[in-house]
């Protein structure tokens, strides 16, 4: 009479492979603990690197509403001017770190619009007008300035439907 | 074909601007005809390094570069013969966006 095949019970179970299953679970703990830390960490980066860019795209629209009502020969002109490109560079070197974060594929969309929005910003506020010997009409230095400021803004926002799409996976709509 | 080495900050001026020659003696429109356009009409490549210049406005970038396409150079062939050398890259994409948006406007993309 042949013998009985041995069957797997409860105890017998977790008598051979619980000291493994435990690794097993810590291990897996550990990795969720791990990446939700590594996530926050994350957030709290990009938070402040979108605030740091906030913080110079006003700093440069307020010099540039001073700037376009400065006159003609104003001693100060050459000076505003260098701040205002160097301001800038700066918007650039911090925008161009954040964008190479990686991004959820979802996010890529909006991604471009703030790349194409800080272009815009940009070829606005340096364009006509800017460093040029020809300053802009008075009659036209409101317009030019609320046009300047709608276009900062716009990076701005932007760049929040980009922390949202990221960490919140909130979608701009179409 | 032959490379062309641009500095913008030693050969040129730390302190690029305006656009035109009557704007300032730094100008877009100086830096092109007197750097850029000679080693092309040359047949010769040219790299230009930004580095170490205090900032750019758009109207010299796009007087120098854009400029490029409406004396007579398509647009496709500057693409292939200009390099732009940068710590930050976003000028060289910006650069490529002002020739592409001058080879549109006159139409010239194809050589």
């Amino acid at each position: 009479m042949a013998a009985p095949a041995h069957r797997m019970d409860a105890p017998t179970f977790i008598k051979d492979y619980g000291p493994s299953v435990a690794w097993i679970v810590a291990a897996v703990g550990w990795m969720i603990s791990n990446h939700h830390a590594n996530r926050r960490e994350k957030r709290k980066e990009f938070r402040s690197e979108i605030d740091a860019i906030e913080k110079t795209v006003k700093s440069v629209s307020e010099k540039l509403a001073a700037y376009y009502r400065l006159p003609v020969n104003d001693p100060s002109l050459t000076t505003s001017e260098l701040e205002i490109k160097i301001l800038f560079k700066e918007i650039d070197l911090k925008w161009e770190r954040l964008s190479k974060r990686s991004f959820w594929w979802w996010c890529s969309a909006i991604k471009s619009e703030c790349g194409t929005s800080n272009e815009r910003f940009y070829d606005h506020a340096t364009g006509a007008y800017f460093e040029s010997i020809a300053r802009l009409p008075a009659a036209d230095i409101g317009h030019h300035v609320h046009k300047l400021n709608f276009r900062a803004l716009r990076f701005i926002e932007n760049l929040h439907s980009l922390f949202l799409c990221e960490f919140d996976g909130i979608k701009p709509a179409k | 074909m032959q490379t062309k080495m641009i500095s913008v900050v030693n050969d040129f001026s730390e302190n690029p601007a305006g656009r035109y020659v009557a704007d300032g003696p730094n100008s877009g429109e100086r830096f092109r005809n007197e750097y850029l356009l000679p080693p092309l009409r040359e047949g010769k490549s040219i790299v230009v390094n930004l580095d170490g210049a205090l900032g750019f406005g758009s109207s010299f970038l796009e007087e120098a570069f854009g400029g490029l396409v409406r004396n007579g150079i398509p647009a496709s062939d500057l693409l292939k013969r200009i390099t732009i050398k940068s710590s930050v890259s976003i000028y060289g994409a910006r650069i490529r966006r002002y020739i592409e948006e001058a080879g549109a406007r006159n139409g010239r993309t194809r050589a």
